[in-house]
């Protein structure tokens, strides 16, 4: 086991810039979570950590080593790769056991490892099976097999369960969660998937258009989204975000919606009249107020999930969700007053994007 | 004949065209085995039945005498050994070479490959009539005539350009994530290709196999230019040599003819079972 420690990191390809200074520190024995949409540089931050992608500008160290220019093999990092990449015409037993014959090991240790590997994740009755007889879920765990044989300093896992079903996937991911917790070994694991990324990791690195939008622990990161960005990308369903501007001349603070809806502020809270202002509400922070207060709006679609029930409706001129847990059965159309919890309310500079209270 | 049976199905309205495509393909086939049909008839004829002018005639009584005739002449066993000499180590060196530089066209590229690819498969271009002149010079220079070296090396060269074009195109199948999980394991770019990509590769290998064993078992023209000696013939050579000053001996030519075929039957029928689909099958999500 190691720590990662990516300092400064640039990544070019020809003439377009993927990854522009990143830098992050992954602790011994953490299991990191790189999110972010597609093309936001999270698998060439992972691939370079690999050694299968030079590192333009920066430095990344396993440990206390840097290693820019190590290769791949000497890094002494396993990878799960999002296609599995099984050898087809290697058993499981062998694919398993490729890399310790690669490195001549002995037969009877090889045999040994890849027998524990495979009692691990349950895979004792299909050592002798090519990848071709398994289901996409054994496959998976057979690619994993593979890395825990090696016993390397650290993992990589780059969008393993983006190929399984919904249901496999919440499988797997338990799995993986539970195998971490079981060998301690440094993990770096890419989705896109940021409920995966909230349920699995420690910490969570957000990265967009090849910058790191925000480091932290999950829940922290949903609590406290420090940009316009992370509020939109963490949380499902999403925050709902109403564009507004500071009020002034009553005793407490207030602002309004573009359409000019009052929207209530906390408090303690200072915005200057006119600020420009996104003000941020998840839908679980929506309450159904009575006696006229809140803020009305107009139910459009209501979906029941069972646990909660979902109600999309339009306030203060933008489409919103709330999520309630107790059922309701209201007919679209019909109007409601909608009160947000004050206390976990987020508000945004609409210019920077930044979060503007504590 | 499914779809023969489909053209003249109640109901439909009339296609002529799987009769059409059946019928011709039918005359097709029988026109290029009517060749094959006729040597082994003659085969097995004697040399006055041949005489007779009953060349395509079911003959009297199946005589064996060719065969024998054939397979107890010492300068057969050497026509046989000589092919052999050349045709086992020039397939192997093509195919060999072919696929170090399809797995560096397919896995490595590098500034220009793409054009140096183009250069080595237009390769395949050039007739053997170009180049038969310069060749010649150049082993003669070489002290290489009557010696089987050159056909080696001249099978082996000529056959780089196919094995290439093939072996690359079939690598470029091969998922990249299995070279990169294999690099990330340890090993190196040869390991990569004899411990991962070759074994993935053997539909290619097989049918590549197949036809440089065939070309160069059956080749006439260089082995003529290049050899003068009885000794040094290969078998082709040998059936054309069989025949005598003032006659022709049909029987004896039949039935070499057939016993020359018999090794790349052979081998066709060795590798056939590696013409397999679907071996990449199972490696990545697909």
């Amino acid at each position: 086991m190691a720590s990662v420690s990516i300092r400064e990191v640039h990544k070019s390809f020809d003439d377009t810039a993927v990854i522009h200074g990143v830098s992050i520190d992954i602790e011994d024995g953490e299991f990191l979570v790189l999110v972010g949409p597609s093309g936001c540089g999270k698998s060439t931050l992972l691939r370079m950590i690999a050694g299968l992608e030079d590192v333009n500008d920066g430095e990344i160290a396993i440990g206390d080593k840097v290693v820019n220019h190590m290769a791949p093999k000497a890094r002494d990092v396993a990878m799960v790769f999002q296609n599995y990449a099984l050898y087809p015409h290697m058993t499981v037993r062998q694919n398993m056991g490729f890399s310790l014959r690669l490195r001549k090991a002995d037969k009877a240790m090889i045999r040994e490892r890849v027998d524990s590997a495979a009692q691990i994740l349950g895979l004792t009755d299909l050592l002798n099976r090519l990848p071709r007889q398994l289901s996409g879920g054994e496959r998976q765990r057979v690619a994993m097999g593979r890395a825990i044989v090696r016993d390397p300093q650290v993992f990589l896992f780059d969008e393993p369960l983006s190929n399984l079903d919904a249901k496999l996937r919440v499988q797997m991911r338990t799995e993986i969660k539970a195998l971490h917790q079981r060998l301690r070994t440094t993990s770096i694991y890419v989705t896109h998937d940021q409920v995966e990324a909230m349920t699995m990791a420690e910490r969570i690195v957000v990265m967009n258009l090849g910058q790191v939008e925000q480091v932290g622990r999950p829940l922290d990161l949903y609590d406290r989204p420090a940009n316009l960005f992370v509020a939109g990308f963490i949380g499902s369903p999403a925050m709902n975000l109403i564009e507004a501007s500071g009020t002034a001349g009553s005793a407490t603070p207030a602002a309004a919606a573009d359409d000019g809806t009052a929207l209530p502020l906390p408090a303690d809270i200072r915005v200057g009249e006119g600020q420009p202002l996104v003000y941020g509400v998840r839908p679980e922070d929506l309450a159904l107020a009575t006696n006229g207060a809140g803020v009305e709006a107009t139910v459009s679609v209501v979906e029941p999930t069972g646990s909660s029930t979902l109600v999309f409706c339009q306030m203060a001129g933008q489409e919103i969700c709330a999520e309630f847990q107790e059922r309701h059965d209201f007919d679209p159309g019909e109007t409601i007053r909608l009160m947000p919890r004050l206390e976990t309310l987020h508000l945004f500079d609409r210019e920077s994007g930044q979060r503007l209270n504590a | 004949m499914v779809d023969v049976a489909l053209a003249f199905a109640p109901g439909r309205r009339f296609n002529p065209w799987p009769a059409v495509i059946f019928i011709s393909l039918a005359v097709l086939a029988l026109l290029f085995l009517a060749p094959t049909a006729g040597v082994l008839l003659s085969s097995i004829k004697t040399t006055r039945d041949i005489a007779l002018g009953q060349l395509w005639t079911i003959p009297s009584e199946l005589f064996w005498g060719n065969y024998a005739e054939v397979l107890a002449n010492p300068a057969v066993h050497r026509y046989f050994l000589n092919t052999f000499i050349v045709t086992a180590p020039a397939t192997v060196a093509s195919i060999a070479l072919g696929s170090l530089a399809g797995y560096v066209f397919a896995k490595l590229p590098f500034r220009g490959s793409n054009l140096l690819f183009l250069v080595i498969v237009s390769g395949m271009f050039f007739p053997p009539q170009v180049i038969l002149i310069p060749l010649f010079r150049l082993f003669n220079a070489m002290d290489l005539i009557d010696t089987l070296y050159p056909i080696i090396i001249i099978h082996t060269a000529m056959g780089i350009p196919i094995c290439t074009l093939l072996m690359r195109n079939f690598f470029a199948t091969v998922p990249n994530a299995l070279r990169e999980a294999a690099i990330l394991e340890g090993a190196n770019e040869w390991q990569v290709l004899t411990r991962v990509a070759l074994p993935l590769s053997l539909p290619a290998l097989a049918v590549l196999a197949t036809l440089q064993f065939t070309w160069i078992w059956n080749d006439f023209l260089w082995p003529l230019i290049f050899t003068q000696s009885d000794e040094k013939r290969t078998i082709m050579l040998g059936i054309v040599n069989l025949q005598g000053q003032y006659s022709v001996a049909w029987g004896v030519q039949g039935s070499l003819s057939l016993i020359a075929s018999l090794p790349t039957l052979i081998v066709f029928l060795f590798f056939q079972r590696y013409f397999i689909k679907g071996m990449t099958m199972g490696a990545v999500k697909g």
